[in-house]
Parts: C-alpha cells; sequence; structure tokens
C-alpha cells in the first residue's frame, strides 16, 4: 500500500470510507494515515464529499418515491370515477357464430350490425389516432424523444491518468464529459488546431444550447473528417438531430431513415418503425 | 422487508433493520408515507402551513429519521411514530421562526426524551446546512452528479456504471469518476466554513 499509484490510492479511500475493507486491510490502511498526513486529509475530504452524496442520493429517492405514490393515487381516483365499462354494461359480449344477438329488451341485433359497429369504432380509432398524431406532431416532440432517449457519448476520452488534463484539448473533452457545455465552447475558441473530437463535443454543445446552424456546421465538419470516421456514426446521427431542432424535417428524415436502413450503424437500433412513420408524418405536415 | 408487505403493519424494530440493510428503501418510505403522513399534515396544516409545506416538510422529516437511523442514534426511546412527528415538528417551528410568524399554542400531543430532543436539533441544524451544500451538487453538471451518485450512493460497481453511463471502457468511467470527485472537494474547500462545521458533524456524529 506504501507505493500505490494515484488510482489504486483512490481506490483504497473509496473501499475504506465504503466499509468494504476486512479486517487485516483495514488495520494497514489506518496504520498508513497514522503515518501520512496527505492521505488522511484526503480520505476525510472523500468522507465529507460521499457523506453529501448520499445525502443528496437520500433526498431524491424520498421525492421519487412519494411521486410515484402521488401518481398511483390519482390513477386510483381516476378508476374509481370511471370504472370499465363491460362491468356495468347491459349489453352481452358478441358472438360472432351467432347470425343474430338477443338484446335485453327481447329484441334482436343482426350480426352484420356488430360486425358494422366494430369495424366503425376500429375506422373511427385509427382516424382518431392519425388526426392526433397529425395535430401534435412538431420537429420539437420529436428532437426531444431522441436526446432524451439517448445518453451522450462519452467515450472520446480513454487516456490514463497521467497525461490528463494538460491541454485546452483535453479541458474541452473534460468539460463536455461534465456537461459543462458554455465551458466547452468557451475553450474551443482557444484551440489553435482542434481536433474532430474536440468538433464533435462543440456541436452537442451547441445542439444542448440550441444553437443549431453552429451545431450543424461543427457535425458536418466532422463527418467530412476523414480521421474521424471512429465516430463519424455518431455525428450523422446528432447532425439530423439538430436538424430537426432546427426545423429542416427533409435533411432530417433523410439521414434517419438512411441509418435506420443500415444495420451497421451504431444507431441503427435506436429508432424504431413507429418513430420514422411519424418523421414521415411531420414531413408531410410542413 | 418484503416489498409484498407494502400494505402490511412492521413493527419499529423491522423498520429499523430495512433501513440499515436494505438497498432500495421504496417499501419503508411508503409505508412510513402511509402510516404517519395524515397526522404530520394535520398538525403543519392547523399551525399555518400550507398543502404543499406538508409535502415538503413531511418529506424532510424522512431524511432526516433515516440519517439519524443510519448513523445509529435512533435509540428506540420512542417509537417511530413519536420521533417522526417530533422531527417534523421541529422543521417546522424552525420555519415558523425563520419566517418571523407567531407559532400558534399547540397541543404537545407526545412527550419525548430531552435526549433524543437535543438528537433532533442538532440534526436539523445539519441539514440546513447541507441544503446549502445541496446547491452545489447542482452546480456539479448532470453526468458528474450521476457517475458520483451511481458510485456513493446506489453502490454500483464500475462495470456496472461504464454500460450504465455510455462509456466505452471501465476505465473511462474511473477517471471521470476521479475528476468529479476532485471537482465536488474543490468546491467544498471554497467553502471552508461550511465544510469545517459538516466536518465537526461527522467526527461527533
Amino acid at each position: 500500500m506504501d507505493n500505490f499509484n494515484d488510482m489504486s490510492r483512490i481506490e483504497w479511500i473509496d473501499r475504506y470510507v465504503l466499509g468494504d475493507l476486512d479486517a487485516q486491510e483495514l488495520q494497514q490502511f489506518q496504520a498508513q494515515m497514522h503515518q501520512d498526513e496527505s492521505l488522511r486529509q484526503e480520505v476525510e475530504d472523500t468522507q465529507i464529499a460521499q457523506s453529501l452524496i448520499q445525502h443528496y442520493g437520500l433526498r431524491n429517492e424520498v421525492k421519487a418515491v412519494r411521486e410515484a405514490m402521488k401518481r398511483e393515487e390519482a390513477e386510483e381516483n381516476i378508476s374509481m370515477i370511471a370504472p370499465p365499462v363491460a362491468a356495468v354494461s347491459p349489453e352481452p359480449e358478441p358472438v360472432i357464430w351467432q347470425e343474430e344477438q338477443v338484446r335485453a329488451d327481447g329484441k334482436t341485433i343482426p350480426i352484420s350490425s356488430w360486425a358494422g359497429r366494430i369495424a366503425a369504432g376500429f375506422a373511427l380509432f385509427i382516424v382518431g389516432f392519425f388526426a392526433i398524431q397529425y395535430a401534435t406532431l412538431s420537429p420539437e416532440q420529436l428532437y426531444e424523444e431522441r436526446i432524451t432517449s439517448e445518453a451522450p457519448y462519452l467515450g472520446l476520452s480513454n487516456r490514463s491518468m497521467e497525461d490528463r488534463e494538460d491541454t485546452i484539448a483535453d479541458q474541452v473533452r473534460i468539460q463536455y464529459q461534465f456537461g459543462n457545455y458554455e465551458e466547452v465552447v468557451r475553450l474551443y475558441g482557444e484551440l489553435k488546431s482542434p481536433t474532430f473530437a474536440e468538433t464533435f463535443c462543440l456541436g452537442y454543445a451547441y445542439l444542448k444550447g440550441e444553437e443549431t446552424g453552429k451545431a450543424i456546421d461543427a457535425f458536418q465538419k466532422v463527418i467530412q473528417d476523414p480521421h474521424a470516421f471512429m465516430i463519424k456514426d455518431k455525428a450523422e446521427y446528432y447532425l439530423a438531430l439538430a436538424y430537426l431542432q432546427d426545423g429542416q424535417i427533409e435533411p432530417a428524415t433523410t439521414i434517419l431513415e438512411r441509418i435506420h436502413a443500415n444495420n451497421d450503424h451504431d444507431y441503427e437500433d435506436s429508432l424504431s418503425n413507429f418513430y420514422l412513420w411519424r418523421l414521415r408524418l411531420l414531413k408531410m405536415k410542413y | 422487508m418484503n416489498s409484498k408487505k407494502a400494505q402490511a403493519h412492521y413493527e419499529d424494530r423491522e423498520i429499523v433493520e430495512a433501513i440499515n440493510k436494505d438497498r432500495s428503501l421504496e417499501t419503508v418510505i411508503r409505508y412510513l408515507y402511509r402510516t404517519n403522513f395524515d397526522s404530520i399534515a394535520n398538525y403543519i396544516r392547523s399551525n399555518s402551513g400550507k398543502d404543499e409545506d406538508a409535502e415538503d416538510f413531511f418529506q424532510e422529516a424522512i431524511v432526516v429519521f433515516i440519517d439519524i437511523v443510519r448513523r445509529g442514534n435512533f435509540r428506540g426511546d420512542s417509537s417511530i411514530k413519536t420521533f417522526l412527528y417530533s422531527i417534523a415538528r421541529n422543521l417546522w417551528r424552525n420555519e415558523l421562526k425563520r419566517q418571523n410568524r407567531a407559532l400558534m399554542r399547540e397541543t404537545n400531543y407526545y412527550e419525548q426524551s430531552e435526549k433524543e430532543e437535543q438528537d433532533i436539533q442538532t440534526k436539523l441544524w445539519e441539514n440546513e446546512m447541507k441544503t446549502q451544500l445541496m446547491q452545489l451538487l447542482e452546480k456539479l453538471g448532470d453526468n458528474c452528479r450521476k457517475i458520483l451518485l451511481l458510485f456513493y450512493y446506489e453502490n454500483l460497481p464500475m462495470k456496472e456504471i461504464f454500460q450504465h453511463m455510455g462509456y466505452e471502457t471501465e476505465q473511462v468511467a474511473r477517471n471521470m469518476k476521479y475528476r468529479c470527485m476532485n471537482k465536488l472537494k474543490e468546491m467544498l474547500n471554497e467553502h471552508q466554513e461550511i465544510k469545517q462545521s459538516f466536518k465537526s458533524l461527522l467526527t461527533n456524529g
């Protein structure tokens, strides 16, 4: 333990504060802390930070459970106000092999009438569904659905701890990973020769900041860079989302349909047929 | 604690056990709400509080209670119902004082030991301070907050976290967690006064 490098030191501290050390390890670690003031200080800082995180997590958990309880109560109230129709319906279920149905008042209804009602109901449902989709669909809605369901791509930097954080380019990637998008834009401006990786971060930062035109430019730049083959699929996907955010349905649809048709594309699985159907519907609308 | 027993009655001992052992607190939280919310909400509403106050302060009382239990400071001198009521009542009194409102005369429904009263007061002070520190966590950024919560609150191993967060490798996730933790420590160091008070609580708590 005496010679642990940065990372194993952190792992030891984590295991200590999380109570994961066995008796022998605990004894060794405590002895080490006794000799090493900086280690003791680091442990103390980690304990304080960990305690805060746990408190924050607990608050969020209580809040989430309470919100779930309220939703359930609201649903129960709705179901009490409007019980299922079948439970109180005076009409018997249609039986398709009977040529005619006998109503409660003794009158008969021909089967063709039932079939007609079902068909009419189904048609009405389809028309209603289509009408609602058509009326409510918007580029913003489809953009939000995709951007919130997909975690941002975070694999842009996997360099070791030793060479971390020493250049502005590193800082751009780190701030991107932290989700500090304004900082990404600022730091990118200081770069003399940005690579496709930083440009991808910039595009995503602009997308999140709703500076759509700039996001489109950045993603196009990444796609055109021959060195960017590793993240070309990602840039394409986010370029389509940028077009969508900008209200440019035509290019967004073209790219997303191409992605969906390509089994090797990173985002092929992310796009459902229903989503693409709605996208085409949106194209008709605009 | 078995989630199937969500509508069942639990002994105080079972609740304390579940708080100390179970990874998910959902059943406990639901039970505490089901058995205590109405009486505490009535107290708050009859002492100048609104419905939203009842919601907020009961939520806060549960957080304080679970924290006290996890630190081993709940001795069971009084029932959980009484203890929770005391926490919520003290939280609400402090809020009224803060708002400079006249505290209405109230009926003292429950009695509690002096030691427990002190524990609660300490806890409330700590909680106030934590609220300020919570705002620091909000400033950390979504990804940082998420990875730190997964590791230090959910106790998930790194090999699960890197997949969950969408990182390419476990090492990327480790580096990210390291940086986020450092960032949080830096922010704490910028608020030395709060940090020192919090540290003394950790030592004495």
